[in-house]
């Protein structure tokens, strides 16, 4: 167990690295998580809500259960903009890999590094179809 | 032309699970432009040749429903991601090959100009560029193959990366074959159940014919 002047001495010292604090920072965290709208729930966005819900109707047409086909949807609307979200970065990663450019090393490693980071979005979506999918199954049997 | 199984009108039969009567059938060919979202392509790259080889993987899996057809994109997405990533090795490989190249000439060919024509007739597989590439390097008792393995061994980390990310496209794909493989079964086995249930069903009772004592 920890001692008390230490946890009192962590408390303090967390108080001390609390995030950005010039203004310029502070606006830069405050954009993080709309920087590639992945992270942005479905039902939060009426284009994406409007396509999840008529593949909704149109899973349920296939004998799948209303609650299952909802989440088979959205799942599937995640993993649509997640792929469209790296088709466009890997196409510009082979424009930049096939043209001539006196140092493309950096743009590229950037553009490989946000292709990494797209990758949990879509392991997490396909993941979350999947387990409905199996599940449906499951009813249905 | 042959009817698909999909477009066979089934029997009204009430569902065993919910009751709701059995769902008009599906002309899936339609829905599926209609409700999935649009194919993921990037800058560039044609749509047709996308539909075409969706064509070929529906052709092959024959989907008998939505989830099916869902299947059936992402095989289609799934393996046009790891070409595109390959492709993306490649471009980075060669890149990376020639810029080698233009260091390892560097203090040999001092001209600029003259030294990026030369890695760029390299570069555009130029044979003539190639072999006054060759000879030069070859003066210095090493060769051009083993520029490119340099370039290789010192970019080995993105190349890793680069696998990575191929391999885990790799693996989803690999996945979603298993599930087809796996509701076929489930689909395979009901069948087999069902017609164990007609069977049983035609079969009579026959009377045995001896006189009871």
């Amino acid at each position: 167990m920890r001692s008390t002047p230490r946890v009192t001495a962590n408390r303090r010292n967390a108080k001390m690295s609390t995030g950005p604090r010039s203004q310029d920072g502070k606006s830069r965290v405050a954009r993080n998580a709309i920087r590639h709208s992945l992270a942005v729930p479905v039902a939060n966005v009426y284009e994406l809500r409007t396509v999840a819900d008529r593949l909704t109707t149109t899973l349920m047409s296939s004998r799948l259960e209303p609650e299952q086909a909802a989440r088979i949807a959205e799942a599937q609307v995640d993993l649509s903009r997640v792929r469209q979200a790296r088709a466009t970065l890997l196409a510009q990663a082979l424009a930049i890999a096939t043209r001539r450019e006196a140092n493309p090393g950096p743009a590229l490693v950037n553009l490989l590094r946000d292709l990494e980071r797209t990758e949990r979005y879509e392991r997490r979506a396909f993941s979350r179809r999947k387990s409905a999918i199996r599940l449906n199954a499951l009813i249905d049997e | 032309m042959a009817a698909r199984k999909s477009d066979i009108p089934r029997p009204k039969a009430k569902s065993r699970r919910t009751g709701r009567s059995s769902p008009p059938p599906l002309n899936l060919d339609e829905e599926l432009l209609e409700f999935l979202p649009p194919p993921p392509l990037g800058l560039g790259e044609d749509e047709l040749l996308y539909h075409r080889m969706l064509g070929r993987v529906r052709t092959a899996v024959d989907p008998k429903d939505m989830v099916e057809e869902i299947w059936c994109r992402d095989l289609v997405d799934l393996t046009l991601d790891c070409f595109r990533l390959r492709r993306l090795k490649a471009g980075w490989f060669r890149l990376m090959s020639m810029k080698h190249l233009d260091g390892f000439l560097e203090p040999i060919v001092e001209d600029k100009e003259q030294r990026a024509d030369l890695v760029d007739g390299v570069a555009k597989e130029d044979p003539s560029a190639e072999a006054k590439a060759k000879a030069i390097i070859r003066a210095t008792g090493s060769e051009l193959d083993l520029i490119g393995t340099f370039a290789l061994v010192d970019e080995i980390e993105f190349v890793e990366r680069i696998d990575r990310l191929i391999m885990q496209s790799e693996a989803r794909r690999n996945i979603v074959l298993r599930e087809i493989d796996r509701r076929r079964d489930v689909a395979a086995r009901r069948v087999r159940e069902t017609l164990g249930d007609i069977e049983d069903a035609m079969v009579e009772e026959v009377a045995d014919p001896r006189p009871s004592k």
